[in-house]
């Protein structure tokens, strides 16, 4: 018998404008995507593009103008992100900003395990599994945010995410402020969670060369529209797009 | 004439009595490309604030000295400063938006910036100079603020600016760090053409090693306040000497597509006051002798240095 198993999340031609009227500026075109457990997809684009404001639509932080989201074949379009934060977890560029810095990093993680599950039983031991999953030392959990570099609370970050055990992980720009040795660490250790715990995420960057090292698909944005969608060897060895191209060219390796 | 254009020799430089970088020596040729390439806090701003002279800044030079095309810059006074600032060295900063007045036309600030070096400002040259770097609209660019443009569009008016007062040296602190690529590469190869056709000799201060690839004759690996590598840019890339420098450079995302390998832990905040290698608490050969290895960068092959070169491969 056939199996018909929905995608974890699609994204059906959705829309977002802000302003109405004359004024209306529509910031995301027609944008649909699907992704299916245990894939990463990486988006490209330059700055002002629309990636931020599509994370914020697909994690319900903001209303869609016009068409549906899907989880898991469920459609959810409409919620409140209270109610589909236990599916998405967010994690942005600037996250020491995300950190209460008046209580430690361990504090931080068990209010949102109590605030997304209810369930602190076990809330150190998770805790620290997550916190050494992320290759540090789960004794860090005790200092407060400023007392860790820019990685360090980077990868407490998505510890954090992780604690409450969500399906998914929507990175924006979550190595773009940091060193690239520690961007390098945080790519490592999110490689590993995927070949250990089959990880789904979507990754949002300006960085194509960065994408191509980790991701299964890369979607290029321009100017609020996906304008081409495939593998890392589609993309940066046959792009079709003329946009793709610029962007592949304006790309400096080390040579 | 000078034989170089800039040299930094034996810099030492301090906030308060807090060390910064130390023991910092290069010199830039005329019509060289300079980079100095390192991550976040490791002194790249510093140095080019103690070129500048920025007394406000805090910087305070305690040993060394600058010396611009055979002058020596390193404590000039104030008034002698100001005149040398722009029409002898321009300086571009990551983000030129403060350094021009947001909501005054481009126009207003070029004269005013002329002005005050005694210069005059001419519409033509510099709709010439526009064109001449391919800028689009060039006719009624001078007409804009600088809140309507561009970040890139921002850096490359400031630089158009540079052109029109004249200056030999250019100092660039991460000008192109947070542009978007393509106008990334847009400015990196206006200034590469300048130094060709201006002779301009250009001290680039990037934590982007790709950049540096495209635009340097020169590089510099700066680590924790000091120079721990220093050459021939191609030198420098296809043969790291020292263990940081590999390090970064396999931190990098290449064409290859494989994982970069990352770099635990962080530089020292006070690596600029140790004695002995600071390296020490990061690197995979060290040894108990490392802690009281004096500092030194030696010339381990011709035109290439080093200030260590442990597990090197040749
Ligand atoms: N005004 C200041 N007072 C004290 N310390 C400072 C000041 N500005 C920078 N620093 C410190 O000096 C070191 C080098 O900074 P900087 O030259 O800006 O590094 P880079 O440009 O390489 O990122 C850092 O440890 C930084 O925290
Ligand atoms: S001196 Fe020792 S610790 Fe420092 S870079 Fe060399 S081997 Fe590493
Ligand atoms: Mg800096």
């Amino acid at each position: 018998m056939a199996t018909c198993e929905a995608p974890l999340l699609e994204v059906r031609n959705i829309a977002k404008s802000y302003g109405k009227g004359k004024k209306a500026k529509e910031v995301l075109k027609d944008v649909s995507l699907t992704l299916n457990e245990g894939e990463v997809l990486g988006i490209i684009g330059e700055s002002g593009c629309g990636k931020s404001v599509l994370l914020n639509l697909i994690s319900c932080l903001e209303p869609l103008s016009s068409g549906r989201l899907l989880f898991k074949g469920e459609d959810y379009t409409g919620r409140k992100p209270a109610s589909v934060c236990r599916w998405f977890q967010v994690i942005f560029q600037d996250s020491e900003a995300a950190f209460d810095p008046k209580i430690t990093v361990r504090e931080s993680m068990r209010e949102n395990l109590r605030l997304l599950s209810g369930n602190v039983a076990d809330a150190d031991r998770r805790i620290e599994e997550m916190v050494s999953l992320m290759g540090l030392d789960p004794k860090l959990a005790d200092r407060y945010p400023r007392q860790l570099s820019g990685g360090q609370v980077q990868r407490m970050s998505i510890a954090r995410g992780l604690v409450t055990e969500p399906n998914m992980l929507l990175c924006d720009e979550i190595t773009s402020a940091l060193d690239v040795s520690a961007q390098a660490m945080i790519l490592q250790y999110l490689y590993q969670l995927r070949k250990q715990r089959g990880l789904t995420m979507i990754f949002v960057s300006h960085d194509l060369a960065l994408c191509s090292t980790f991701c299964d698909r890369i979607a290029i944005m321009n100017e609020g529209r996906i304008i081409e969608n495939g593998t890392p060897h589609q993309i940066m060895d046959e792009p079709q797009q003329e946009y793709t191209k610029l962007l592949l060219d304006a790309v400096l390796y080390v040579r | 004439m000078a034989n170089n254009m800039l040299e930094i020799n034996n810099l030492t430089v301090t906030y308060g009595d807090f060390k910064i970088i130390t023991e910092v020596s290069f010199a830039v040729k005329p019509g060289e490309i300079v980079c100095i390439a390192g991550e976040s806090g490791c002194g790249k701003s510093t140095l080019i604030k103690a070129v500048l002279g920025i007394k406000q800044l805090g910087t305070f030079i305690t040993e060394g000295s600058i010396i611009l095309e055979g002058r020596d810059i390193t404590h000039l006074g104030a008034e002698e400063r100001r005149q040398i600032l722009g029409t002898h060295i321009g300086y571009v900063p990551q983000n030129t938006r403060g350094s021009f007045n947001n909501i005054r036309s481009y126009e207003v600030q070029y004269q005013e910036a002329m002005r005050s070096h005694g210069l005059k400002f001419n519409r033509d040259e510099a709709i010439k100079i526009f064109n001449r770097l391919n800028f689009p609209d060039s006719d009624r660019l001078l007409w804009y603020q600088p809140w309507e443009m561009s970040g890139g569009m921002n850096q490359r008016m400031a630089i158009a600016l540079a052109v029109l007062l004249g200056p030999k040296l250019m100092l660039c602190d991460e000008a192109t760090s947070v542009l978007d690529v393509t106008s990334q590469k847009e400015v990196i190869e206006e200034l590469s053409k300048l130094r060709k056709e201006l002779g301009w000799s250009i001290l680039f201060i990037t934590h982007n090693l790709g950049v540096a690839s495209h635009i340097a004759d020169k590089l510099g690996v700066m680590y924790a306040g000091r120079m721990v590598e220093y050459g021939d840019i191609r030198k420098v890339l296809d043969d790291p000497i020292h263990p940081y420098t590999r390090k970064l450079l396999a931190a990098i995302p290449g064409k290859d597509r494989k994982l970069p390998v990352g770099l635990e832990g962080r530089p020292p905040l006070d690596g600029a006051e140790w004695t002995g290698c600071n390296f020490v608490p990061r690197c995979e050969y060290c040894t108990e002798s490392c802690k009281t290895r004096p500092y030194r960068l030696e010339e381990i092959a011709e035109g290439h240095f080093a200030s260590c070169s442990e597990g090197r491969t040749v």
